[in-house]
């Protein structure tokens, strides 16, 4: 398959849309064990789509489920709380909770401060990592330090932990430029193993139709105006339209996310700035 | 307690012809309690660069900051900048201070203050600009509720207008929406600077060019000047210099 965005991939009706999607899904059954593989699943609208689309996978060619991890970054509207517990009971799968515990047993609300050297190693080798020298910082799990760990290094350890080696994420090539190169099957180090992306050709509109259409589950928040669910303290509604009815070409869908970098780069360029 | 409120670009240019409009300026200028003046920058008028220096008391040679990016054409973040902040002194030494919306970074920099700057601190659609000074006005005035004793706040919006929108009439509506916004905030502190990083002129006529002419946004209309403005009650200071801004502070509250 290409190496980025595949203009024809891109403009495929919707059943053949699904149908690619499950291609990728069977081809990663091919390559690894499914107790070797593990969705990440978010309880947003593009995961949901992705966990289903596994599930009717595996119900069509008996295979296995894969394990569903859910990433507590701290800070998680209690509607998807809801909404991912509800979802494992109605279609019965065991939601596995990927956390950064050693760093929620320090803090009781946002904002409270972390001190470095109450870290365990593994925390503090990751601090190092992308840089950060300080002694404390404030715990936002939406900052750039907060993103790290409780996102990055959470799911890390849930990688290690449990062996996994094939990571199924539900990303879009239409969602930012920075993921237009991405590939169905890409490599990842630190700690080695592989993303499988089987809904990469799917757009933001592609992925409401498919919800309406095979009647899958979405979480409420975004009938209420959420296009983009991220951490509760930081994502705002952009509109109060239900987010499918909201203008999806020409307003950024993480617009009213903070953590988007890519967003920012773009904003600088299209400014001059860079 | 003292407010310090940014006006990202803010120029005498546009603010003395239409004081019929800024209420708030013309109030100022006739009010006693009050002085204003100008800052003749020495150095280049890059935001990120005068914004640090305003807050660290660095000069840009010390800091050496000067681009939101680096090199690698990577975002700065202010673990990369080697200073200490105004917060960061004076929070240590048991000051309430907070900060919200500096943009000597972007996302632009908070302090002790919850605030997700609007569109990730660089706001550019009409909509999007008119938000970010409704939102700053609004936290501010909730932060302020709280009597902190130094709170900083920044209006970013004027500066990416002013690029884009330079010698046109709506300029003025926008400078008129941060007059009103600024109006609101000053009645909650006795003490307050208001400042800005530059000034306005032509993009021809700027001794630099921050931004290339044309740009993905259009042509870029109008760039930065090295005057910047400064207005302030209840401190007994002239500012000539953005490390004033920190001197000020430290002289008051280290």
């Amino acid at each position: 398959m290409g190496d980025s965005m595949d203009e024809k991939l891109m403009n495929l009706p919707l059943e053949k849309k699904v149908e690619k999607a499950e291609d990728v899904i069977k081809e990663a059954y091919e390559k690894f064990e499914p107790e070797e593989m593990a969705i990440a699943f978010t309880g947003g609208k593009d995961s949901t789509l992705l966990l289903w689309l596994v599930k009717r996978v595996c119900d069509k060619n008996n295979y296995e489920m894969p394990n569903v991890m859910f990433i507590n970054e701290g800070d998680v509207f209690e509607e998807i709380w809801e909404f991912v517990f509800d979802l494992s009971e109605k279609w019965d799968f065991e939601l596995k909770i990927a956390e950064n515990g050693d760093v929620l047993r320090l803090v009781k609300k946002i904002g409270d401060p972390v001190k470095v050297r109450e870290l365990n190693e593994f925390n503090r080798e990751e601090l190092k990592k992308i840089g950060f020298q300080g002694e404390e910082f404030p715990f936002e799990p939406e900052s750039f330090v907060g993103n790290h760990l409780m996102k990055t290094a959470a799911m890390k350890m849930f990688i290690i932990d449990n062996g996994i080696k094939a990571l199924f994420t539900g990303i879009r090539w239409d969602e930012q430029e920075a993921r237009r190169n991405e590939t169905y099957f890409s490599p990842r180090e630190d700690p080695e193993h592989t993303r499988v992306h089987p809904i990469l050709h799917f757009t933001e509109k592609d992925v409401w139709e498919a919800t309406f259409k095979y009647k899958i589950p979405y979480n409420k928040l975004y009938a209420e105006g959420y296009r983009s669910l991220g951490a509760k303290s930081t994502t705002k509604k952009i509109d109060d339209k239900p987010a499918w009815e909201q203008d999806l070409e020409k307003v950024p869908e993480r617009a009213g996310r903070r953590q988007d970098k890519e967003g920012i780069m773009k904003r600088l360029r299209d400014l001059g700035y860079m | 307690m003292l407010t310090v409120i940014g006006i990202d670009g803010a120029t005498w240019d546009v603010i003395l012809p239409n004081l019929d409009r800024l209420r708030t300026f013309k109030k100022i200028l006739e009010n006693k309690e009050w002085k204003h003046g100008t800052i003749h920058l020495k150095w280049k008028p890059w935001s990120p660069s005068i914004w640090c220096s305003m807050f660290s008391g660095k000069s840009p040679e010390e800091h050496k900051h000067k681009d939101f990016v680096n090199e690698n054409k990577e975002l700065v973040k202010r673990e990369d900048i080697d200073v200490d902040f105004i917060w960061d002194i004076l929070f240590k030494k048991g000051i309430d201070v907070r900060a919200m919306n500096v943009p000597f970074i972007i996302p632009p920099f908070n302090f002790r203050v919850n605030y997700e700057p609007v569109a990730g601190g660089l706001p550019i659609e009409e909509e999007e600009l008119k938000e970010e000074i409704i939102s700053v006005k609004e936290k501010s005035l909730e932060v302020l509720k709280d009597k902190p004793e130094i709170f900083i706040t920044v209006f970013t919006a004027l500066d990416r207008l002013s690029h884009l929108h330079w010698g046109e009439p709506m300029l003025v509506d926008y400078y008129s929406m941060v007059d009103d916004a600024i109006g609101e905030i000053i009645k909650l502190s006795d003490k307050v600077i208001i400042v800005s990083d530059h000034g306005f002129c032509d993009y021809d006529k700027a001794p630099i060019q921050t931004l290339p002419k044309r740009t993905p946004r259009g042509e870029i209309k109008g760039d930065h000047h090295p005057d910047a403005i400064w207005l302030c009650r209840g401190i007994d200071k002239e500012i000539n210099d953005p490390r004033d801004i920190f001197n000020i502070l430290i002289e008051m509250y280290g």
